[in-house]
């Protein structure tokens, strides 16, 4: 995975107050942390991160001051609506160093079950693995065109790249071919059947009935 | 059947205020992509409903639907034609209270096209506006 350049600011002005006036000014507030040094609170554009994040960069290497600090994105904080980025955490890291995180997991081919009719079902969509920082890769492919009904994908049966072992557990499910579900219509009949049913209430309150009287 | 709860500690709550956007519940979480309320607002259990079906026929067996609401909050109605001081009225339905930014449903295991067509009906059926989501992919 290629490491690209991301130019940071320090930032002394701190809270949540100045941090919207950052983000209401195209930037992004973020901090940097790890192997034993200060906190450094940062401010980084917005364009830029957006650069960092369509190429879906786990490492960037920060330019502050014209030093050059390598650092894993471990955590991005998003507004409710996921338009745009609030705040990112950044973790020090050096090129042989061994680091914790999620790996994307794509799938290519269609599998022969899915073809004879069954439904294909991604269980995991990414999968938590420890990797060498100069290591890391983008995604994790897997082939699923041989998959029959019943077949499945364990964590385990993944072939990682040199450098990279998984996190999760051996056994950990990542996608299996399974028969598919008959459609259940509900009839009328058992629609009004549900609707009688009134829920446990307080049982010292009063009942309706009698408030009304 | 509608979705209720099974028992309540209050009967008839207070309406109530819908304060500020959604800080939970707001990312698409099971499936692959996801309908978020762009606004404040109460569904019904009846709405969730008529959504889930209209979500289970456009999806015609392929992909899973997920449902992230619940209609928690008891609703009273006074009957028509009822004088003034006849007291409060009885529970008429339930509904979910929903901040800007929650994520009602999701559909995983489907094809673009389709979930996009079943998110689409399923937004006719809401009181709220919408707006779909996709996965935020881990990196």
């Amino acid at each position: 995975m290629e490491i690209l350049d991301l130019p940071v600011q320090s930032r002394d002005k701190l809270g949540s107050a100045h941090s919207r006036r950052f983000r209401r000014a195209g930037r992004i507030p973020c901090v940097l942390y790890g192997r034993g040094q200060d906190t450094v609170s940062l401010d980084t554009s917005a364009d830029g991160f957006a650069n960092v994040q369509s190429q879906h960069a786990a490492v960037v290497r920060l330019e502050l001051d014209g030093k050059a600090q390598t650092a894993l994105i471990r955590a991005v904080q998003w507004d409710p609506f996921g338009d745009f980025v609030q705040h990112i955490d950044f973790v020090r890291v050096e090129m042989e160093d061994e680091v914790k995180l999620s790996i994307p997991v794509h799938f290519t081919g269609t599998p022969a079950g899915a073809v004879a009719g069954g439904v294909t079902q991604a269980v995991r969509t990414d999968v938590e693995v420890f990797a060498r920082v100069d290591s890391i890769p983008s995604e994790i492919l897997l082939d699923i065109e041989a998959l029959e009904i019943g077949d499945t994908i364990y964590v385990e049966d993944v072939e990682y790249p040199d450098n990279v072992r998984p996190a999760s557990l051996p056994r950990d499910l990542i996608v299996h071919v399974v028969e598919p579900k008959k459609i259940e219509e509900e009839t009328e009949e058992e629609l009004e059947e549900g609707e009688g049913a009134a829920p446990e209430g307080d049982p010292d309150a009063k009942s309706d009935s009698d408030s009304d009287s | 059947m509608s979705l209720m709860p099974k028992r309540l500690k209050w009967r008839k709550p207070h309406r109530g205020r819908i304060k500020g956007n959604a800080t939970r519940g707001n990312t698409v979480a099971y499936g692959d992509y996801g309908l978020q309320s762009l606004e404040a607002g109460w569904i019904t259990a009846a709405q969730i409903e008529a959504a889930r079906v209209t979500a289970t026929r456009a999806l015609a067996g392929t992909g899973r639907l997920y449902i992230r609401i619940f209609p928690h909050k008891p609703v009273t109605a006074t009957p028509e034609e009822t004088r003034m001081g006849t007291g409060k009225g009885d529970i008429s339905y339930y509904a979910a209270v929903i901040r800007p930014g929650t994520v009602l449903f999701e559909i995983g295991g489907a094809e673009e096209l389709v979930a996009k067509k079943a998110l689409n009906r399923m937004s006719h059926k809401l009181p709220l506006g919408t707006k779909m989501l996709r996965r935020r992919e881990a990196r």
